[in-house]
């Protein structure tokens, strides 16, 4: 490793040198994903996506706290394992670990991996699937040493335990930095897959650029969970609804210093999308959800529910978009974001937008920020539970985390 | 036990209660009174809902109520129904009862079980536990967790705001029996109900009658047929 | 169900235009013409020095692309920045320009608006006036009315050109204090070359008696229209003041760029109202008015209130945000709106409620109705500043969408303390077939059914008019709908 240090606004300038061997220097790669690669080039060289407007409010200067080499000149936290059972997948920047779920050359039954050593990786078939936005998963489709993913064979009935970050104390684990991580996860025709996925990021700062492909009649649905450390993560996923797919993403997050989790779904006839987040944050955390929900089939049906309860110096901002085409039509959309504004400090903003071109729809979005309800509260301790108690059952009860 | 000297209840700059001098012993009292005299602000008043100014004396066997927390009044043996429950999305009815069980030593099983059969006697539907507090129930199902919770919860004055709105014939006769039950199986229980309703005024052989005044004060009495009274011949009979 | 379609003729009845004697700036925007209407106004050197100084910024800044909107570029050096017609005397106005007003509808003798009754006669004398007006013609305003009664309760009510010459310390004191030069680019161009626009000043305790009416009528060609209004209401007073406005149906785009500033002292409220109906150019989109407005209400004094109320159904382009500062204790904000848009017509709309002072609350409730090509959006953000404790807001914007046209809607909410609230709903669709159905079973024809429905759908918003002007307003829903049947 160099001793050069940078941060994720100086990244841009760097990714030309091909520092870390990143794409756009591997010659493998270009052959397969050249075009891509020049569209991505031309678009982050043109603005530094640290600079783009998209992040408002997203209070991108606390980034500038994660330098590439945080990880390794700080002692690691020891990412969760017990929680991974024999089988999972793991994910990292270039890297897919089909471990215990593959038998070592000839692959699971239901899964191939993608990567850019194995002879049909198809990478180039996924090109067109990947359009540069202007942001930092740009960055990270660019510097990322390779592309990784699994396509799950079609009429696979499945639940994939998945971390994005190594789960073995490895040396390899010392020298990660600002990675950046090129995911794509084809689920195929007919398939119910369920993946668990836990997001690691110690205290460095990791990037994603993840592409969910739910093909024709098939079911994905994500759990999202969070190991909580000093770390940071830009997670940006776009999702590619084929007519009569059902997608569901539930997030349970809040316990780093920085995320920021930006959604694209792109959805086609008769789907069905679900797009469910709980976060917790206090201290001096920042968290920012972003959802975009594309119709572009008919007859299709979504719904997004994010919540958030905020304490201490917190600061959360939510963007929900709700795009309907003309030709979109019974297109059923509701969007709602609930914020619970516990202290002095903390700053909640939320814009929720609709952008609708044919009639034949129904839509609506809805937003609050308040503190907790007095009435709430008065009525739990009016049957004997002490004030802080009853908070915390609100906040809870609010987040659903009472089951 | 509740009692009551020269209890004022101030709310928004305007007195809503003047001096009131009352006692509560064991067994069941009635409370009546014109709408929107203040029936429900005294229950409230009593249970220290916030924004309510009071001044007086207030003892709950013995102790002083008013210089206590709301949980603490709770946890002292003072129950209050509301008169329109507040849903809390998220809470189910078990868990919200598991909270407030929490400084009893009573274990899930029995309180789960317990639950469950009070909700069925009350005509609830089987799941009722995992149903989130008071979210899109009726009026009815309301008033029936208020019911439930005050045999759970067990507390020794307990002020019923009008609890037979929004119950069937059926429902009333189990509300009835229960609470007649409620204070015949432990004779320092004490229950105030605020209501209107004669067959359930004469069912429940009160102990005392209180009516409230549109002046803001209330007089009690033993003479039970008052309320024959006011029935015939509207609250200025008295 | 029928199939909606574009407006197939021109139902615009305003757009006639008048033929007088005027006296017309050569086009240009430069140093020179700012200095050359200042002196033609006669207006003192503070002014002008206000001009210039927002000319000046104006150079360093470029005009805003970010509204949802498209129009053919501006060419700023080709408009002319001043055109009156050719009188002197109020007393002495041209029949052609009488005639206009009589043909539109607008009382420029003193005779109530409403009774058609002359009230100078003694006769009359029981009869009160219910509505003075103000009636600005292209770059001038030409008469106002009831000023004399008016000025008995201490109200002053005049064009701004008056103001700033019998009440220079006023206007000196509030001109530009709520929306600066230097806030945004129309508001800068408008602070150089303001024509004419309303002056208005009610005095502590009064409620103003009668319901304040300006009229704008843009009739030149090539020019740009730019009136400038000030409201101020001293502590505990009342004024309701309604805004009205038309324009010839010419090829090109007129611009039309005004600020209109609000003050409210201690207790005071103003009541707002627009019945906007600029011409909304053909249904091939040529021709409009683009109407870039910047609103402001600064609501200083505690508990005092502003409301917005607004009907926008002409322009071809419709870019304005009437806002409010809630900066005294108690205050209160709130903005109602129609916004109807059809055939080419595109509206980027809404509001902006900045809470600054506590207690402080604001109403939103934003109706958007839109069919044919057009294109309708709301735009809103709401923010609670740190020390704006115990704020509330409510925000309902509803889009129906009488055909595919684009409806978007683009709220922000910013909360920085915890003891406020603020809800926000939003809703798009489609006329109910159910509704309509069951008019129709009940008699009524297509069209009517059509009306009954969405004025239903607007109707929270024009209970917020002055009665008078509810009539206008649903009269000109109608007119606007017709042609929304195929």
């Amino acid at each position: 490793m160099s001793n050069l240090e940078y941060t994720i606004k100086e990244l841009p300038d760097l990714l030309p040198l091909g520092i870390r061997n990143n794409m756009m220097q591997n010659n493998m790669l270009l052959k397969d994903m050249g075009d891509s690669i020049n569209t991505f080039k031309e678009s982050v060289l043109l603005s530094n996506p640290y600079y783009n407007k998209f992040y408002k409010h997203m209070k991108v200067e606390k980034l500038l706290g994660f330098i590439n080499t945080t990880a390794s000149q700080t002692k690691s936290m020891s990412p969760v394992m017990d929680q991974f059972q024999e089988t999972h997948i793991e994910f990292e920047d270039g890297y897919i670990d089909t471990k215990n779920i593959s038998n070592f050359y000839y692959g699971p039954e239901y899964i191939t991996s993608i990567d850019r050593f194995s002879a049909n990786n198809m990478l180039n078939l996924y090109q067109e699937y990947f359009v540069p936005t202007g942001r930092f998963s740009d960055i990270a489709y660019l510097n990322t040493i390779g592309p990784v993913g699994i396509r799950v064979k079609p009429k696979t009935k499945r639940s994939i335990p998945t971390s994005y970050g190594y789960t073995t104390k490895d040396i390899r684990d010392q020298q990660k930095d600002i990675s950046c991580n090129l995911i794509i996860i084809d689920i195929g025709a007919g398939s119910t897959v369920t993946m668990e996925e836990t997001f690691l990021s110690n205290p460095a700062l990791k990037l994603y650029n993840i592409l969910y492909l739910v093909r024709e009649d098939a079911k994905l649905v994500l759990n999202r969970s969070f190991a909580p450390d000093l770390g940071a993560h830009i997670i940006e996923s776009k999702v590619i609804q084929f007519p009569n797919s059902k997608f569901e993403c539930n997030t349970q997050g809040g316990s780093n210093p920085y995320s920021q989790e930006l959604t694209e779904v792109e959805i086609w006839d008769n789907c069905t999308t679900h797009i469910n987040g709980r976060y917790y944050i206090e201290k001096d955390i920042v968290n920012n959800v972003y959802t975009k929900l594309h119709h572009k089939g008919t007859d299709s049906f979504s719904r997004v529910d994010v919540k958030t309860v905020l304490e201490g110096n917190a600061h959360s901002s939510f963007r929900g978009e709700i795009v309907v085409d003309k030709e979109a039509i019974n297109t059923d959309a509701d969007l709602k974001n609930n914020n619970l504004l516990c202290s002095t400090k903390a700053v909640a903003i939320s814009e929720p937008q609709l952008d609708i071109n044919t009639k034949e729809i129904q839509c609506a979005h809805g937003c609050t920020v308040s503190n907790i309800d007095a009435d709430q509260l008065y009525f739990l301790q009016s049957r004997g539970i002490s004030k802080q108690h009853a908070s915390n059952m609100l906040k809870e009860s609010f987040l659903g985390l009472i089951l | 036990m509740l009692v009551t000297q020269e209890f004022t209840v101030e709310v928004e700059g305007n007195t809503i209660l003047d001096d009131l001098t009352l006692e509560y012993g064991p067994g069941v009292h009635i409370v009546m009174g014109p709408n929107g005299v203040g029936k429900s602000t005294f229950a409230h008043a009593l249970m220290g809902k916030p924004d309510y100014i009071t001044e007086g004396a207030v003892q709950i066997n013995g102790k002083d109520l008013l210089a206590m927390e709301v949980h603490e009044r709770a946890q002292a043996g003072l129950f209050v129904s509301f008169q329109t429950p507040t849903p809390i999305e998220g809470l189910s009815n078990y868990q919200f009862m598991r909270q407030c069980l929490k400084e009893k030593d009573v274990t899930i099983k029995e309180s789960l079980g317990e639950f469950k059969r009070i909700a069925s006697e009350y005509g609830l539907p089987d799941q009722w536990d995992k149903k989130h507090l008071n979210v899109q129930a009726s009026g009815g199902e309301k008033k029936k967790n208020e019911l439930i919770q005050l045999e759970l919860l067990n507390p020794t004055v307990a002020i019923l705001d009008e609890p037979d709105s929004g119950l069937d014939v059926d429902a009333i006769n189990t509300l009835v029996r229960r609470l007649t039950n409620y204070v015949e199986t432990d004779d320092s229980r004490c229950l105030i109900i605020i209501s209107h309703y004669q067959q359930l005024i004469e069912k429940l052989n009160p102990q005392t009658v209180t009516v409230f005044k549109k002046n803001g004060t209330a007089i009690q009495t033993d003479d039970i047929s008052i309320t024959q009274k006011i029935l015939e011949s509207g609250f200025n009979a008295v | 169900m029928k199939e909606f379609s574009n407006v197939a003729e021109n139902k615009y009845t305003a757009g006639f235009s008048t033929v007088t004697d005027t006296e017309d700036f050569e086009p240009g925007l430069t140093e020179d013409i700012v200095k050359k209407l200042s002196a033609l106004k006669e207006e003192p050197e503070w002014v002008t020095e206000f001009r210039l100084k927002a000319f000046r910024h104006l150079q360093t800044i470029t005009e805003p692309t970010w509204a949802h909107v498209s129009y053919k570029p501006i060419d700023y050096q080709s408009l002319s920045y001043y055109s009156a017609p050719k009188f002197r005397d109020k007393d002495d106005i041209p029949q052609e320009i009488l005639d206009t007003f009589e043909k539109l509808g607008v009382p420029l003798h003193e005779r109530d608006a409403l009774l058609g009754l002359d009230t100078t006669k003694s006769a009359n004398k029981d009869i009160i006036p219910t509505v003075a007006i103000d009636v600005v013609f292209d770059s001038v305003s030409i008469a106002t009315t009831f000023q004399k009664e008016l000025k008995e309760h201490g109200i002053i009510f005049c064009s701004i050109s008056e103001a700033i010459q019998e009440h220079p310390e006023m206007v000196k004191k509030y001109l530009g204090t709520v929306i600066p030069s230097k806030d945004n680019y129309f508001a800068c161009l408008n602070s150089a070359v303001f024509t004419d626009g309303t002056f208005c000043y009610i005095p502590k305790g009064v409620r103003c008696p009668m319901e304040l009416n300006t009229y704008f009528r843009i009739n030149a060609r090539n020019t740009g229209q730019f009136e400038r209004t000030l409201i101020i209401a001293d502590d505990d007073s009342y004024v309701s003041y309604l805004e009205g406005c038309t324009a010839p149906a010419y090829d090109e785009n007129t611009l039309h760029a005004a600020v209109v500033e609000l003050v409210t002292h201690d207790r005071a409220e103003i009541k707002y109202s627009t019945v906007q109906n600029w011409y909304p150019g053909d249904e091939n989109g040529v021709g409009g008015v683009l109407n870039f407005v910047t609103k402001r209400a600064m609501c200083k004094g505690e508990s005092s209130k502003v409301s917005w109320t607004q009907v926008e159904t002409g322009s071809a382009v419709t870019w304005k945000y009437p806002s409010c500062i809630l900066k005294g204790d108690n205050s209160v904000g709130e903005f109602y709106s129609v916004a109807v848009t059809k055939g080419q017509q595109m509206a980027d709309t809404g509001t902006k409620m900045l809470h600054v002072g506590k207690n402080t609350k604001s109403t939103i409730i934003s109706k958007g109705i839109s069919f044919g090509n057009s294109s309708n959006t709301y735009r809103g953000q709401v923010r609670i500043n740190k020390g704006a404790h115990n704020s509330r807001n409510y925000t309902q914007c509803d889009s129906l969408m009488l055909d595919n046209s684009k409806a978007l809607t683009i709220p922000v909410v910013m909360q920085y303390n915890n003891s406020s609230i603020v809800e926000h709903e939003a809703s798009t669709g489609k006329l109910s077939e159910e509704s309509l159905y069951y008019l129709q079973s009940r008699g009524l024809n297509p069209e009517d059914a059509i009306s009954c429905v969405v004025n239903g759908f607007c109707k929270d918003v024009f209970q917020k008019l002055p009665l008078e002007f509810a009539a206008e307003a649903n009269k000109l829903l109608s007119v606007t709908l017709e042609g929304a049947v195929g």
